[in-house]
């Protein structure tokens, strides 16, 4: 950045503010983006000479950590106070060697994670699809419908894969199934064996991070498990971290999971009421667990005594009983069963101050550009942070409208206005 | 005698705010709401028509303004409500502003009094919380209000520096202040005027944040609204143009393009010397090395004749 000459820097200083200093309700409202533009304005000018008002504003920015994107940890790796060592640790000669090192890393990952005998996911789906016998590889197919979670037709689909699938998801290779060696994994252990992945990857575009449960600010209450959403993870019930992943509906409901690997899940809990939402990592973790779980024949016997059974009593809950929606106080309100109860859905740090649902996708808006996305009525959710090449949305999202199962509009404190033609993937700001 | 003037905010809007806000369950009734939101937009839209008014008011954060003006009452569950919310908040915030836990416990405790309002007058007390309006989230008032708290405590203790300390220091003696630089070109400084008042607040506001304030990108496009990137372009940008705004006021000035470069980019500031340090340098070196000196006079041992 080029440096101004010394006298500007001494112009600067001397400007003496003009009027008296804007109240604290004032500049807050003008840190979140919340004046209009002829009152904002004028804030700018009185920032622009009092460096007294500047230091206030400065120092009342909430912390950057809140919500930890790729816009909040690039912020936070650029404090100025740190610049030095940030600028050391980020110029190119280190990275220049980090890049080596990751290198170094990658090939050898690769080299210990292939060992040659071990049969590949395509080899085992095929071996299961001549057996007709469903296996947990099945958990490797992602996406796929209910009504095609028959067992061969499953096999045969994996079977036909070819194996540059298979390498961009190196993981499945992991959670195959031991022949005659029944494990009871637990998922305190696989989460930990797929957190050393530390993997951060994209799915259809859509941004998706590693975050540290504990610090996310999202709070999830406990779903029931015998909720009406047929799509919602409701066969899974952790009860605690340290104790057995059960699995109560079998695969299909397993495989049913698999596209939501990138979002944050909801969890029941019996220890507290709030569940804390997971990453990636803890999704795969359990999937693992539920994959090894079932590599048993009584497992698996139970399991897929009857997918169709499963997917159709599933579907018909979600057919018979909508669920309602409502905001209340900041807190975001589902019912499933017309309105009798309530349990709550999306709580944040800070109040939530619109949402929109349409069958099953959910769309809530709050302060400072926090916008959540559930596909699922609500059995999981994922942050969604609105930018362009040049702006982001960082504030408060006051409307938010969903013009069809892909289009969305927001429209914020600030009178700006954002669509997404695409389900959250690319925005466009008027 | 005549009549009243009727409100900008009328009767049955301030009724539809106070369904809104959710003020009746920590016991303001609709009458006291629709006060406060009368003295709100008294204050900060005096002349509003009723659409205006309606508008503005529209926009406060009700619920929160209604949490706050019933804990600055004194009412027991908007202060539970307040205190679940907000307590652990603060000393968050705290901790963010003060880096430092035991001053962060220190300003949270002080400010949390303010806001319960141990301080009483006229045997009232009196709850920092009245001032809060809805303009912007309570939680940014309550970082605000902290803030500012923080640099007037920073301020003051700055002032009261124990003389133990400056001994630490080693500023026991210290000299007194340098005399003000010599000022700069008078032509220098009112072009540097003249191109800074022709730069768009915003603009400004970025020169003095970066290179004042010494604030990072991400800051100031958090502050802004905008993306990183743009304020450095932007930055860039308006350096530039800045400085060929300079130039071209000196040049109307009566400077030739050479002198307004030459003004400009070496300031006579920079050429100062420290005279003080050149002496003690000087005086440190023995005047007479070989120890003895012939001087007029005097014999070839320094004995005088």
């Amino acid at each position: 950045m080029s440096d101004v000459p010394k006298i500007v820097q001494d112009r600067l200083r001397a400007a003496v503010p003009t009027g008296a200093h804007p109240d604290a309700d004032t500049l807050a409202a003008f840190a979140e983006q919340a004046l209009a533009a002829a009152e904002r304005e004028g804030v700018v000018q009185h920032l622009a000479r009092c460096r007294d008002c500047r230091e206030v504003v400065a120092l009342s920015l909430p912390p950057v950590e809140a919500v930890a994107g790729p816009q909040a940890a690039a912020d936070g790796v650029s404090a100025r106070k740190l610049g030095d060592v940030s600028r050391a640790w980020f110029a190119w000669p280190t990275l220049r060697w980090a890049a080596i090192a990751a290198a170094v890393v990658v090939v050898a990952s690769v080299v210990l994670l292939r060992p040659g005998k071990q049969p590949s996911v395509v080899e085992v789906a095929s071996q299961q699809a001549e057996k007709n016998v469903p296996s947990t590889a099945v958990v490797a197919q992602p996406a796929a419908p209910l009504a095609d979670q028959a067992a061969p037709s499953v096999a045969s689909r994996m079977a036909k894969r070819d194996s540059s699938t298979s390498r961009e998801r190196p993981m499945l290779r992991m959670i195959e199934p031991q022949p005659g060696r029944v494990q009871t994994q637990t998922a305190a252990g696989s989460a930990s064996q797929l957190a050393d992945n530390k993997r951060t990857d994209s799915l259809e575009g859509q941004r998706s991070y590693s975050v540290d449960a504990d610090k996310l600010p999202v709070k999830v209450p406990a779903a029931p498990v015998a909720g009406a959403q047929g799509e919602m993870a409701a066969s899974e019930q952790i009860t605690g971290s340290s104790q057995e992943v059960v699995v109560v509906g079998g695969a299909s409901n397993v495989a049913e999971n698999a596209p939501a690997e990138n979002k944050l899940r909801a969890r029941a809990e019996t220890s507290a009421p709030i569940v804390k939402a997971k990453s990636a990592a803890k999704e795969e973790a359990q999937l693992q667990s539920a994959a090894k779980d079932t590599g048993t024949q009584e497992q698996l016997k139970r399991a897929f005594a009857a997918p169709e059974t499963n997917a159709a009593v599933l579907k018909a809950q979600s057919k018979a009983v909508p669920a309602q929606w409502s905001l209340a106080q900041g807190v975001l309100r589902r019912s499933l069963d017309g309105g009798a109860t309530w349990q709550t859905a999306l709580q944040l740090g800070h109040p939530l101050l619109c949402f929109g649902a349409r069958g099953n996708d959910v769309w809530a808006g709050g302060q400072a550009g926090a916008l959540f996305h559930s596909s699922d009525a609500g059995a999981t959710w994922t942050m969604v942070q609105p930018s362009t090449q040049t702006a982001s949305l960082t504030a408060d999202i006051v409307a938010l409208e969903i013009r069809s199962p892909v289009e969305i509009g927001l429209t914020t404190s600030n009178n700006e206005s954002w669509s997404t033609p695409d389900a959250g993937k690319t925005w466009e700001k008027k | 005698m005549p009549a009243p003037a009727q409100p900008a905010l009328g009767d049955e809007k301030a009724f539809a705010l106070h369904e809104r806000s959710g003020a009746s369950a920590y016991g303001l009734d609709r009458d006291q709401f629709a006060a406060i939101l009368r003295e709100i937009q008294d204050k900060y839209l005096p002349r509003a028509s009723p659409n205006e008014a309606t508008e503005f008011c529209g926009a406060l954060r009700l619920e929160e303004l209604a949490l706050a003006r019933a804990c600055a009452a004194g009412n027991e569950p908007a202060w539970q409500d307040f205190i679940s919310r907000y307590r652990q908040k603060l000393t968050a915030m705290a901790l963010h502003i003060t880096r430092d836990a035991v001053h962060a416990a220190e300003l949270a405790d002080s400010l949390f009094a303010d806001l319960f309002g141990m301080s009483t007058r006229d045997g009232v007390r009196h709850s920092k919380l009245i001032f809060y309006t809805g303009r912007g989230s309570l939680e940014g008032w309550l970082r605000t209000v902290m803030a500012q708290e923080f640099i007037n405590r920073y301020r003051k203790q700055k002032r009261v520096v124990s003389l133990d300390e400056q001994e630490e220091e080693g500023a026991q003696f210290t000299a007194a202040d340098p005399e003000p630089a010599a000022a700069a070109d008078p032509r220098l400084e009112a072009a540097t005027d003249q191109a800074l008042a022709e730069l768009s607040s915003e603009d400004r506001y970025v020169l003095a944040a970066y290179h004042l304030d010494r604030r990072t990108l991400a800051e100031i496009a958090r502050v802004l609204g905008l993306h990183e990137s743009s304020i450095s372009r932007r930055l860039d940008r308006v350096t530039s143009t800045l400085r060929k705004r300079i130039l071209a006021c000196l040049r109307e000035r009566g400077m030739s393009h050479a002198q307004a470069k030459e003004a400009l980019e070496s300031d006579v500031r920079d050429l100062q010397l420290d005279l003080r340090a050149r002496l003690t340098q000087d005086s440190g070196a023995k005047a007479f090395p070989g120890g003895k000196v012939s001087t007029p006079g005097t014999g070839g041992d320094g004995t005088h004749v």
